[in-house]
């Protein structure tokens, strides 16, 4: 048995005949005289909406296709860059940055550290003052230490032990 | 197919896509390993008597390298450790070091720059009097050297390295 709506179409269209057709309209009565009413509408559009004829079908047809291919190529295009980015190279793109990312953060743990250069770096003083009475701070970076000197401090009498 | 020149060799564009990809990842990884926050720095003191006495030297191990250049510039052949101190560097808040004979040394406003060397404030106190205010640029292991008081035959002298 087929679907209702196979057998409702073909009998709209008028493909349906014979006895299915009779047993159709026996079974669904009320659909008669709607498809009377879509005959009508039918025929209505078809008289109001005509195609409009065309001087020049050939110039139509030509811009016509010419707007499908390059449509086509503008789709051909587009896939092809999706490729680009495509699941296989992003991996490959990964994969070899991983590669460099590794490359130097092993040589920077190899290179020496510029903060465990020999001693020869001077601490730099930016400011030395000093408000206390009679002190003066002077700073001597003359060779591989710098020393700031304080002048004028009172003695720490020698008997005191600095324990 | 469409590609860049580029020095006479032609690439292909998948190939473009792929460097430019690659090297982003690149710079980003360059990125993360620069932009590793320091370690929390300690910072090392110690109190030294320099005098011309004949006895045997107690300067600690990582003064030694610097020894000899103290002693020219000071004039004193020996150098004894009178007490030394430690302190761990916390955000927002100042280091205290503190050695024999009221001596202190109040470390503030510490940051690192960009060549790695840190920016630190020194107060040198004695009890509640304030010695010196001095502000330097330090590397670690390298001291800085502040000639202090006079102290029986000679004069005590503070170091301060950054590093434990």
């Amino acid at each position: 048995m087929k679907p209702f709506e196979e057998r409702y179409t073909a009998w709209v269209d008028g493909l349906l005949v014979g006895e299915d057709r009779e047993v159709f309209e026996r079974e669904y009565p009320m659909l008669v005289g709607e498809r009377e009413a879509m005959g009508k509408l039918q025929g209505l559009i078809r008289q109001q909406f005509r195609a409009p004829s065309l001087t020049h079908p050939d110039f139509f047809n030509a811009e016509l296709r010419k707007q499908i291919e390059r449509d086509q190529a503008s789709q051909v295009r587009v896939s092809g860059q999706r490729r680009w980015f495509g699941l296989p190279r992003l991996a490959w793109a990964g994969l070899s940055s991983a590669v460099a990312f590794l490359a130097v953060a092993v040589l920077m743990m190899v290179a020496p550290h510029p903060q465990k250069e020999a001693h020869d770096a001077l601490a730099e003083i930016l400011k030395a003052q000093t408000n206390a009475p009679g002190v003066k701070a002077t700073v001597d970076s003359n060779k591989n230490v710098t020393i700031i000197k304080l002048d004028g401090l009172e003695k720490v009498p020698a008997e005191n032990e600095l324990k | 197919m469409p590609g860049v020149e580029l020095c006479a060799v032609r690439l292909s564009k998948p190939f473009c896509c792929q460097f430019i990809v690659g090297a982003w990842f690149f710079l980003i990884g360059v990125g993360v390993s620069l932009g590793q926050a320091p370690p929390v720095p300690v910072i090392w003191g110690c109190l030294l008597y320099a005098s011309n006495n004949p006895s045997p030297a107690q300067a600690p191990d990582r003064i030694n390298p610097f020894d000899k250049t103290l002693e020219e510039e000071t004039g004193f052949k020996s150098l004894q450790r009178v007490g030394q101190n430690q302190t761990v560097m916390v955000a927002g808040r100042d280091g205290i070091l503190t050695f024999p004979g009221e001596l202190r040394v109040m470390i503030t406003n510490l940051s690192q720059e960009r060549d790695g060397r840190l920016l630190v404030g020194l107060q040198v106190y004695r009890g509640n009097k304030e010695l010196l205010l001095t502000q330097a640029r330090l590397r670690e292991g390298v001291p800085l050297f502040i000639r202090g008081p006079a102290w029986r035959q000679g004069e005590l002298i503070i170091a301060v390295v950054i590093g434990s």
